[in-house]
């Protein structure tokens, strides 16, 4: 998929994300207005705009505050690895302060403009040489004078002589919901063209940050909401699922899953490109499919293990009843284990952190045990995206990855986590509980297998001091996926057999 | 009234520098720093009685 090419140029934000779903960066030489409640990263935001600027393109910005001191600014948005004073120094950074002055009295009489503080503005751009600008925000300058009429009147003028800068510049606007009326005091009116809003909603007890470009006048944009999360060292990191290409390269390499029957099971192994589910009830040994499938892939290259049920000393500990040194593998720089609570933090906090480690560690696989754990802090919806971008993070770098799900049934059954994400995965494989003769038995059976053909039969398997023991197909059971595994006897098999084989029926259909 | 005051006038455009030390955001505005405290009256200075009340004058002394 590429950008439809438009007449209007757009200049490149550098804002992770961004520059995705605008099919470019936002309108040059024009004005933005990027629309948000409280609490919705507005002005980290307008700060990033600027900041992103002087890092990656070497461009200058004016910072326009009409809320906040630049003092404050300075020191709230140093948690960003942003050193404002130091571009201040370097003439990269202008502030023009049009915060309220503290302990001021003022007092308005007559008619008035804002002519001061448009010729600080064109002051701060001309000494450098800037080519961003962000005012943060609109609204507050209506709290600072009682004539709502001259207000708009002049703000009205400042966006006209916007244009004639030359800068690009984004407005930022209070909102009173985050569904509704787009801004306070009908801000939107005087910079129109171009509307971005930023939410923060609350769904099902979770937090959602969400992006999305309202109006482009004259220039096309992705439409519809795209999740973001404000993370240290970046500011906004924006998720975009739609831009996902489907021009994934599919291999025809086969990796081994570290179990060689189960390779054999699978014709031959995974391949090197895709996504394997493994599902199955507490203790049917999901963990110790995973770790056969990281230990063998830190054999010839490296493997990342995030787990979000079991701490690094419990892995570690299983591991080395299986026969696999999981410590000596991380010593040696073939091996990462990550281990985190799933509600330390926001799904999409999540997803930046492990793609953040994918690109460090730079694996060739990638296993997550489990999808489940994850699942329980965030809602459908985001979970799906999250699984989704994964999975493009892992194709697109051609890491294999392995995902477990577990079932709520100990019996059968089906997960929550199962029903999103199958379609996305290219291999399942069902580990089952069967109860045979007053004995527990596990069993395991390759479900689908993308791109190749498979052993279709449920096998039993055993744990010992070596890991997973794949042995022959449960013969004459019957309902083992269903959760009721049903014997059948020897006699009653044959009969099931005969039972369309009757002399009768054959002559029927010979001579119809 | 009288002439012991010191009144500094400053064109914006023509030094915006001073516009932003001063934090002038509206013009024309009138910055009133001595005596304390500082007061800022913005506008054109229609409303004559609330110009005086402001800057502190007697009303009966001013001409």
């Amino acid at each position: 998929m590429t950008a439809p090419t438009t007449i209007f140029e757009k200049l490149e934000t550098g804002i992770e994300g961004l520059d995705q779903i605008s099919y470019g960066g936002l309108p040059k030489g024009r004005a933005t207005l990027v629309a948000g409640t409280a609490g919705s990263a507005k002005t980290v935001f307008a700060a990033q705009f600027i900041a992103k600027g002087i890092t990656q393109f070497n461009q200058a910005g004016v910072f326009v505050t009409f809320e906040e001191s630049p003092a404050d600014l300075r020191r709230n948005m140093s948690g960003f690895n942003w050193d404002i004073r130091d571009w201040e120094q370097k003439k990269l950074w202008s502030f023009v302060d049009a915060s309220p002055v503290k302990d001021q009295h003022s007092v308005v009489s007559g008619e008035f403009d804002f002519g001061g503080l448009l010729a600080r503005i064109k002051h701060a751009i001309k000494e450098t040489n800037a080519t961003r600008l962000s005012m943060d925000s609109i609204g507050a300058v209506f709290s600072q004078f009682d004539s709502a009429a001259i207000v708009w009147r002049e703000l009205f003028a400042l966006a006209e002589s916007l244009k004639d800068m030359g800068v690009t510049s984004v407005v930022t606007a209070e909102r009173t919901h985050d569904f509704g009326e787009i801004s306070r005091f009908g801000v939107e009116e005087f910079v129109a063209d171009n509307v971005i809003l930023l939410r923060n909603v609350l769904e099902e007890e979770k937090r959602r940050r969400t992006i999305e470009i309202l109006k482009f006048r004259g220039t096309n944009h992705q439409k519809g909401e795209c999740p973001f999360t404000v993370v240290g060292n970046e500011g906004l990191a924006l998720l975009p699922l739609s831009s996902m290409e489907l021009t994934q390269k599919s291999s025809t390499k086969r990796i081994s899953s570290g179990i060689k029957t189960l390779d054999t099971m699978c014709g031959g192994g995974f391949f090197q490109d895709s996504i394997i589910l493994i599902s199955g009830a507490t203790g049917t040994g999901k963990s110790l499919t995973t770790s056969h499938f990281i230990n063998d892939g830190a054999e010839e290259g490296r493997s990342i293990m995030f787990g979000f049920e079991e701490s690094r000393d419990q892995l570690i500990r299983n591991a080395s009843n299986w026969g696999m040194d999981f410590a000596a593998r991380e010593k040696a720089g073939k091996l990462k284990i990550i281990c985190q609570y799933p509600e330390i933090a926001a799904l999409e906090d999540h997803l930046i952190r492990m793609q953040e480690a994918i690109d460090e560690f730079k694996p060739t696989r990638v296993a997550i045990d489990s999808l489940s754990a994850l699942e329980r802090i965030s809602v459908v919806k985001n979970f799906r995206e999250f699984v989704l971008s994964l999975t493009e993070t892992l194709k697109r770098r051609e890491i294999a990855g392995l995902f477990t799900s577990t079932t709520p049934s100990l019996l059968g059954g089906q997960s929550v986590t199962e029903a999103h994400i199958s379609t996305i995965t290219d291999s399942i494989i069902l580990l089952r509980y069967v109860e045979m003769f007053g004995e527990m038995k596990r069993g395991l059976t390759v479900l689908k297998m993308r791109g190749s053909a498979h052993d279709k039969n449920i096998r039993e398997f055993i744990i010992d001091n070596n890991g997973m023991v794949i042995g022959k197909p449960f013969a004459n059971v019957t309902g083992i996926l269903s959760g009721s595994p049903t014997h059948i006897r020897e006699q009653e098999l044959n009969r099931l057999e005969t039972i369309f084989d009757d002399g009768n029926s054959r002559r029927k259909l010979e001579s119809s | 009234m009288p002439s012991n005051y010191h009144l500094i006038i400053i064109d914006v455009l023509e030094d915006p520098k001073a516009a932003e030390l001063d934090k002038v955001f509206a013009t024309p505005t009138l910055i009133k720093h001595e005596p304390p405290p500082t007061r800022r009256l913005i506008g054109d200075l229609a409303d004559r009685e609330q110009v005086l009340r402001m800057l502190n004058i007697d009303k009966s002394r001013a001409k």
